[in-house]
C-alpha cells in the first residue's frame, strides 16, 4: 500500500512536468520534416495529365479516323472508262439507266459497274454521270458516248487499277489485307498512386515491438508509396484477322518510405541491435513477362484503335531498404522476393507516323495478386490500380 | 480531446501545415522535454529524442483519429522514441544497476511535500537507468510489469526487482534531502 502511494505522489508530481525547452530545437526539427503534402498531391495532379493527354490521344485519333473515311471509300478512276465523274444513282435513275442502255451495251456496262462497285454496299450502283439522260437514249451522240464509256477493254484497265483483279483479271477475294506485320515495341510505363492513408499502417503504428528472430525491419508507421514505374521491350504477333498476340519482358521498380525499426539478429538468434528510424526507404525491383491478346478495332494505313486484355508474372529481383542514420546509411536486404501477378485490360491508340513506325498509349485498369512471400508495396496494398504504357513500335 | 488541440489544429498539422506543426510543438515540447529528461538522464541525450519524437509524431499524424486524447498519443511516441533510443544504445544493461541496489535501505520517507518537481526531477535522472526506465514505466506511465518484460526484453521478475530498488534507491535520496533541511 506504501509502494503505491509513493507511485502515486510521484506521478502526480511528475506526470505533468515540464521543462525549458532549448532555443533553436524547432529549426533543427522543421528541416527533418518534409514539405507539406507534396507526397499526396503529386501523384494526383501527375494522373490528372495522364488522364488529359489520353483524351486528347483518343480524340486526335478518333478524328482522324472519321475524317478520312470517305476518302477511304473505293471509286473508279473515270479517266479510264472515259467520263469525268461518277455520282451515285437513285433506284429510279438505275432504272432508267438499264433501260437505256441495255440495247447500247448490255454486257460491259454492267461489268464496269460490277468492278466499281467492289467495295461498297451492294445496293448502291455507281455509273458514269452523263449517262443518267434517258430521254437521250435515242441521241446518236449520247449512244457513242455510252459506248465508248463501256469499252470492254478499258472497263478492266479500271477494274486493275482499283486492285479489285489480279493481272488475269480475276476478282480478288478481299480488297484490303489485314495489317499483319509483326511489331516490336520499347516502352515505359506509370501507374496511379493515391497514397491510400488508412489501413494495416495505423495499426503497426502503437504496437509494442515484439522480440525478433531474425534480422528485420518493423514498421512503425504509415508508408508513402512513389508512382510505380516500368519499362519494358516486346513483339506483337498477328495471329488471326484483327487479333493479335503480345508478349515481352520489362523491368519494373516500386518505392516507398515509412518509419520503423531494424532488428539485427545473430546466427544464435540473440538481438545484436535494435534502432528506430523515421525515415527508411524501400526499393524493390522486377521482372516481369506480359502477355495481352489485342482485338483491333479499326485499323487505317496512320491509325490503329484497339482493345486489350491479359496479364502479367512479375518476380521481385531485390528488395532493398535504406536507413538514413545521423552516422551513414545503412542497407538491409531482404529476403522477401517473391511473386507478383496481375490481369488487365484497356484501350490503346497507335499513330503510325511512318511506313513501319508508330507511337501508341495504353491506358489499362488492373488487378493485383501476390504470393505468400510477396514483399509489401503499392500493388498489395493497393491491388486495383490504373496503368499508362506509352512507346513506340516497328513494323517488321 | 482536450480543447488546447483543436480539431482544426490537428487536421492542419496533418495536411503538414508549418504554422500549425509549430503551433503544437509550442504546446507539447516543454512537457514532451521533460518525458525524455526523465527516461534518457542527460540533457543532451533527451534534447536528441525530443527532435526524433517530433519528428515521428508528425510524419504519424496521419494515424490519430481522434479516438483518445491527442496528448497521450503523442506521449506514447515520445516514451517509444526513448525506450528504442535506450535500447539501441545498450543502456538497459549496464551492470552497475545492481551493485547500487544493494547499498539500498528501504525507509519510506515522510515528508515528500518538502520535495519539489525539480529537486524531485533531478532524483530520477540519477537514477541507474535500469531502475529509472522501469520506474518511469511502471510508476509514471502505468505499464504492466508484463509490457515491461515485453518491452525491455527481460522477465517480469527482473522488473519487479528493479522497480523495488528505485523506489528504495528514491525513498532514500528523498530521506537524505529532507533530514539535511532539519
Amino acid at each position: 500500500m506504501e509502494e503505491n502511494n509513493f507511485d502515486l505522489k510521484m506521478r502526480s508530481m511528475l506526470e505533468s512536468g515540464q521543462e525549458e525547452v532549448p532555443a533553436g530545437l524547432w529549426s533543427a526539427i522543421e528541416s527533418r520534416l518534409p514539405a507539406a503534402s507534396s507526397t499526396v498531391k503529386a501523384p494526383v495532379i501527375w494522373w490528372r495529365w495522364a488522364c488529359g493527354a489520353t483524351a486528347i490521344a483518343a480524340a486526335v485519333a478518333l478524328t482522324l479516323i472519321f475524317a478520312f473515311r470517305n476518302d477511304a471509300t473505293p471509286s473508279v478512276d473515270i479517266e479510264n472508262v472515259g467520263a469525268p465523274v461518277l455520282a451515285e444513282v437513285t433506284e429510279e435513275e438505275n432504272a432508267a439507266l438499264e433501260e437505256a442502255t441495255a440495247e447500247i451495251a448490255p454486257v460491259t456496262a454492267t461489268k464496269a459497274i460490277a468492278a466499281a462497285d467492289k467495295d461498297v454496299k451492294a445496293e448502291t450502283v455507281i455509273v458514269p454521270e452523263t449517262v443518267v439522260v434517258p430521254e437521250a437514249v435515242e441521241d446518236e451522240a449520247v449512244s457513242e458516248q455510252v459506248s465508248e464509256k463501256t469499252d470492254p477493254e478499258k472497263d478492266w484497265l479500271a477494274a486493275y487499277e482499283t486492285e479489285d483483279f489480279n493481272e488475269n483479271g480475276t476478282e480478288l477475294k478481299e480488297k484490303k489485307e489485314f495489317d499483319r506485320h509483326v511489331k516490336l515495341a520499347a516502352y515505359g510505363d506509370a501507374t496511379s498512386n493515391t497514397n491510400p492513408t488508412s489501413g494495416s499502417g495505423n495499426a503497426a503504428m502503437m504496437k509494442k515491438p515484439t522480440t525478433p528472430t531474425i534480422t528485420s525491419i518493423e514498421e512503425t508507421g504509415e508508408s508513402t508509396y512513389g508512382i510505380p514505374v516500368a519499362a519494358g521491350v516486346g513483339i506483337k504477333i498477328p495471329v488471326a484477322n484483327r487479333v493479335s498476340i503480345g508478349t515481352g519482358i520489362n523491368w519494373s521498380m516500386m518505392t516507398r518510405n515509412f518509419s520503423g525499426q531494424y532488428n539485427q539478429v545473430d546466427e544464435d538468434g540473440n538481438v545484436t541491435s535494435q534502432a528506430s528510424y523515421s525515415s527508411i526507404r524501400n526499393t524493390q525491383h522486377y521482372l516481369g513477362v506480359p502477355v495481352n491478346v489485342y482485338y483491333s478495332i479499326i485499323n487505317k494505313d496512320f491509325v490503329d484503335f484497339y482493345a486489350y486484355a491479359g496479364g502479367s508474372a512479375n518476380k521481385c529481383l531485390t528488395n532493398r531498404y535504406t536507413m538514413h542514420g545521423l552516422d551513414g546509411n545503412i542497407n538491409y536486404k531482404s529476403p522477401d522476393t517473391g511473386w507478383q501477378f496481375s490481369t488487365g485490360a484497356g484501350i490503346g491508340v497507335e499513330f503510325i507516323v511512318a511506313k513501319r513506325f508508330g507511337f501508341y498509349i495504353d491506358p489499362s485498369v488492373n488487378y493485383w495478386f501476390g504470393t505468400k512471400n510477396s514483399a509489401n508495396n503499392l500493388r498489395t496494398r493497393q491491388p486495383f490500380m490504373m496503368g499508362l504504357e506509352m512507346g513506340m513500335r516497328i513494323r517488321l | 480531446m482536450n480543447e488546447t488541440y483543436n480539431h482544426k489544429l490537428i487536421e492542419s498539422c496533418k495536411d503538414g501545415d508549418r504554422k500549425a506543426q509549430k503551433a503544437i510543438y509550442d504546446l507539447l515540447a516543454p512537457k514532451m522535454f521533460s518525458v525524455c529528461l526523465r527516461y534518457c538522464g542527460d540533457r543532451q541525450s533527451a534534447e536528441d529524442m525530443l527532435q526524433d519524437g517530433f519528428v515521428s509524431m508528425f510524419s504519424k499524424m496521419d494515424s490519430y483519429k481522434g479516438a483518445g486524447s491527442f496528448e497521450g498519443w503523442a506521449r506514447k511516441i515520445f516514451v517509444n522514441t526513448c525506450l528504442m533510443y535506450l535500447r539501441k544504445n545498450d543502456v538497459l544493461k549496464q551492470s552497475d544497476d545492481i551493485e547500487e541496489a544493494r547499498k539500498l535501505t528501504s525507509d519510506v520517507p515522510t515528508q515528500m511535500e518538502d520535495i519539489g518537481y525539480k529537486e524531485l526531477m533531478k532524483m530520477v535522472m540519477e537514477l541507474p537507468p535500469g531502475f529509472r526506465t522501469v520506474f518511469n514505466m511502471y510508476a509514471i506511465e502505468g505499464y504492466s510489469h508484463k509490457e515491461i518484460a515485453d518491452e525491455l526484453g527481460i522477465t517480469e521478475t527482473t522488473s519487479r526487482t528493479q522497480l523495488s530498488r528505485a523506489r528504495t534507491w528514491l525513498q532514500n535520496k528523498i530521506k537524505e534531502k529532507t533530514d539535511g533541511r532539519k
